[in-house]
């Protein structure tokens, strides 16, 4: 079984259409989505890249991962993805949108190139096709500024600043101009990019030997959340700084033809799942993480949300947990403590926070998430102070 | 509101200055007062948190500041907040969707997530630490108290002085940050711990007892602890502005305060006792650790501390045991009476109990000690060095303060709303954590080892 991760970024849900997108065409996720299991309800762990790949690479969230920021240390000792399936004999690979971002340091990861076309991607596939794989091909695509040719970086920068400005300006013609930009992207990721993969996969004979996991790592927002638009100052405002829905729910679809049935799961999964579920699928279960196998769930022998949390960072520090266990969501500022809590069945649009109606085990399981985060290890020098202080008054 | 004064002594408060604390003799007035009896040990470290979880320290495996971690020799952690596992009042009142304020209680280090505030206990190693929740509390309590202080330094150092300023500017800065808490946040539980008389007690009581061996008449600190606990009562006023008439206040404390004698060398007695051998002959005083213990020829080993805590060297438990399992109990049993029959520097009897931790807790969670020994109804400490010139018996100031050791009886207060004017009463510190949360109209979880007093206080 060779095992396949298709992550177009900062996909958002409702501009999927087997997740309901009424604007946007997106035949071949679609098709991909009837043929395998569409999870309605996945969510990521983290509203942008860095903590959220490091998630569904390790299957742990990243307030036990620590990836908070892309120059964060993060112990190279975790398992992950690349380096199980290596000891297994699997060939690991990955493409990724640049190489001094995604994936710099990971062990096992094996960045092979470019994500920007098919191409690296491609020549990978025919090189390997005789041997049991896993690949990684990170697309950006759909990231801001919605154009995919970054290597003419200036030009790109320029791309990036135009989005903000339209959003700033708040004009409801720039706004549509730019989601029309986005539109385009996702089209162009589906019926294009994801359609070719599939078409060489098919091709090379290794569909029926690959599971394949089209997923994204958070959703987009254009503002929406904002008063004062100029406030929108970066793509932090757009996915990064709020863990609202629209930025955290993230289509899944896991497709192996012959191994998991067309079926729809509207049971709530997290994205840190992915990992131990794609392992589990080659043959090598996995316990002890933060994740779980979701095969159970595929196969309909587990029922029921598992909890999600979602952790919020700045500037390379935790800075929000979230805990999502419908029909509650309940959010935490670390640093002051203050609490959002929104009924998603009645609230989809998180608009009414009521943190006093919250079930009390709800806040118990994020106050005891939050507390997992922290490095509660006295440095030797607290040890000291705090022993010789006994000493001094005769306690030890 | 429970207003906790570690150490504070019920005679003290109840007899002896009730006159002069016209806050506290006000809420005695009004309600009810007595000696709370403490668990065993009676010590800050987990006392508060048995009596804010009502759970023995059996329950919570916590059994003094320093705990064995595991059967090595070495494997040892100092208990702080984050070896109490068992939920405490605010995290039951927080789960009934009350808020709460946490200040300074022991065990309370670090801080853990609750609804409302928290800062942490004296265990806190200093400022720089995270010691509050939420994390940017630490922030507004600079703004407002300046640095704040955890505990007071300098026990060893005969300047009295300066610890006499230490405790007050500490208890200023504590009440003063309680004053604002209580200002600017929602309470349905305010619970605040001074460690103030505790270290008055151990600094100051040879000054005030006219028993205590080292009592010289007419010296400057004879008044220092009742001037403290006159300066706490009109600190306590000024928090009580905060409580309406629809609030319990409770003033406790988690063991008492007397006089010590002296102390017990409990290694250095086991060494004669033929009980701990050393790798070589140690040259002065020192812990038995510093020349080496030999092991293989141990039998039993203890840790000083206001109260001994001894430990039994099992064949097949410790690395390098010596007592074979079937002798266990016969050896501990053996070793207790001999504990207990140790007498005083002129061959007096001492009244010392070795407890062994299945009897007197229903539950024994970690690694307990396989004996807690008291000595002499606690006016006698525990001392873990050996060698020196000193025998068994001590009496200098050489590892700690000396002054005064806990009682087993600590103070009561309660009045307020379904307490009436009821006079002086027995209770139990394990009663504490049930009265509250029915007093307050929840449900006592059935894990609790205490029972709710709220019908008797009616």
């Amino acid at each position: 079984m060779n095992l396949v991760v298709y992550l177009s970024d900062a996909l958002r849900t409702d501009h999927v259409g087997c997740y309901g997108a009424r604007f946007v065409r997106t035949p071949t996720i679609d098709e991909l989505a009837a043929g395998g299991a569409r999870f309605d309800q996945a969510i990521s762990t983290a509203p942008w890249t860095c903590p959220s790949t490091t998630s569904m690479i390790s299957g742990l969230y990243p307030q036990h991962h620590g990836h908070y920021h892309w120059d964060s240390k993060v112990d190279p000792g975790l398992p992950n993805l690349f380096t199980v399936a290596e000891a297994a004999g699997m060939t690991p690979g990955s493409f990724v949108f640049d190489e001094d971002f995604l994936f710099k340091g990971v062990p096992g990861a094996n960045v092979a190139g470019s994500s920007e076309t098919l191409d690296g991607a491609v020549e990978w596939l025919r090189a390997h096709r005789s041997e049991p794989f896993v690949l990684w091909f990170h697309s950006w695509a759909t990231h801001m500024p919605y154009d995919i040719r970054h290597s003419r970086r200036k030009e790109w920068r320029k791309a990036k600043a135009d989005i903000i400005a339209g959003i700033q300006s708040d004009s409801a013609s720039a706004l549509e101009e730019l989601k029309e930009g986005y539109r385009s992207a996702v089209e162009y990721s589906s019926e294009t990019l994801l359609a070719s993969f599939l078409e060489e996969l098919e091709r090379l004979g290794l569909r029926e030997q690959t599971a394949l996991a089209f997923v994204s790592d958070h959703g987009e927002s254009w503002g929406e959340r904002f008063t004062e638009k100029k406030d929108v100052k970066g793509t932090y405002h757009m996915h990064g700084a709020a863990l609202n829905e629209e930025v955290v729910q993230v289509p899944f679809i896991l497709s192996a033809p012959g191994r998991v049935e067309p079926t729809e799961i509207f049971s709530q999964v997290s994205m840190v799942d992915l990992m131990p579920t794609l392992l589990d699928m080659a043959g090598m279960p996995l316990d002890g993480l933060d994740g779980s196998s979701l095969v159970p769930i595929v196969e309909g022998t587990e029922q029921g949300d598992r909890p999600a949390f979602i952790a919020g960072t700045d500037g390379g520090r935790l800075s929000q947990l979230a805990l999502r266990q419908p029909p509650w969501k309940l959010l935490l500022q670390v640093e002051t403590g203050e609490e959002e809590a929104y009924r998603l069945d009645l609230d989809p649009r998180e608009r009414h926070s009521r943190p006093d109606e919250v079930p009390a085990e709800l806040r118990d399981r994020l106050f005891a998430e939050l507390e997992s985060a922290e490095q509660k290890e006295l440095t030797a020098e607290e040890e000291a102070t705090v022993t010789s202080r006994l000493t001094d008054l005769g306690y030890l | 509101m429970i207003l906790g004064l570690d150490c504070a002594e019920p005679s003290l408060v109840f007899d002896a200055w009730r006159d002069e604390l016209p806050t506290l003799a006000g809420l005695m007035e009004r309600g009810a007062y007595g000696p709370l009896t403490s668990v065993v040990p009676p010590i800050t470290i987990p006392a508060w948190s048995c009596m804010m979880a009502s759970r023995t320290p059996g329950d919570l495996g916590v059994y003094g500041f320093r705990n064995r971690s595991d059967h090595t020799y070495d494997g040892a952690f100092i208990a702080n907040g984050s070896a109490i596992t068992e939920p405490r009042l605010w995290d039951l009142i927080g789960r009934a969707g009350g808020s709460s304020i946490v200040l300074g209680v022991p065990g309370t280090f670090p801080p853990r997530p609750l609804r409302g505030v928290m800062v942490g206990c004296f265990l806190t190693p200093s400022v720089e630490s995270r010691y509050t929740y939420p994390p940017a509390l630490r922030d507004e309590i600079a703004e407002v108290v300046g640095t704040y202080m955890f505990d007071a330094t300098g026990f060893r150092t005969n300047d009295k002085d300066d610890l006499l300023r230490q405790v007050y500017e500490m208890t200023e800065r504590r009440f003063q940050l309680a004053d604002h808490l209580l200002e600017t946040r929602p309470w349905q539980l305010f619970a605040m711990v001074e460690m103030g008389p505790d270290r008055m007690h151990h600094g100051f009581w040879k000054f005030m007892d006219t028993e205590h061996r080292s009592y010289e008449p007419g010296n400057p600190y004879e008044n220092a602890i009742r001037d403290y606990y006159r300066h706490l009562d009109g600190q306590i006023a000024r928090l009580l502005r905060h409580a309406d008439s629809d609030t319990l206040v409770l003033v406790v404390s988690d063991h008492g305060a007397k006089r010590l004698d002296g102390g017990i060398r409990v290694n250095e007695w086991l060494r004669r006792e033929g009980l701990l051998a050393t790798q070589a002959e140690p040259d002065g005083v020192c812990s038995p650790r510093d020349v080496g213990i030999d092991w293989s020829k141990t039998t039993a080993w203890g840790e000083g501390g206001y109260y001994a805590r001894i430990f039994l060297n099992v064949r097949g438990r410790e690395p390098e045991g010596t007592i074979a399992p079937e002798d266990y109990e016969r050896v501990r049993d053996d070793l207790a009476r001999r504990l207990e029959a140790i007498p005083d520097e002129n061959g007096n009897p001492l009244l010392t109990h070795a407890y062994k931790p299945e009897e007197i807790y229903p539950q024994v969670n970690g690694v307990a000690p396989d004996l807690i020994v008291i000595f002499g109804d606690l006016r006698w400490r525990s001392v873990g060095t050996i060698g020196g010139e000193d025998g068994v018996h001590v009496f200098e100031n050489d590892t700690g303060p000396d002054d005064a050791n806990h009682a087993q009886d600590g103070m009561f207060i309660a009045a307020g709303p379904g307490v009436a004017a009821s006079g002086r009463r027995q209770a139990h510190l394990l009663d504490v954590a049930p009265t509250v949360l029915e007093l307050l109209g929840q449900d006592v979880p059935e894990s609790m080892r205490g029972r709710s007093l709220a019908s008797e206080l009616r």
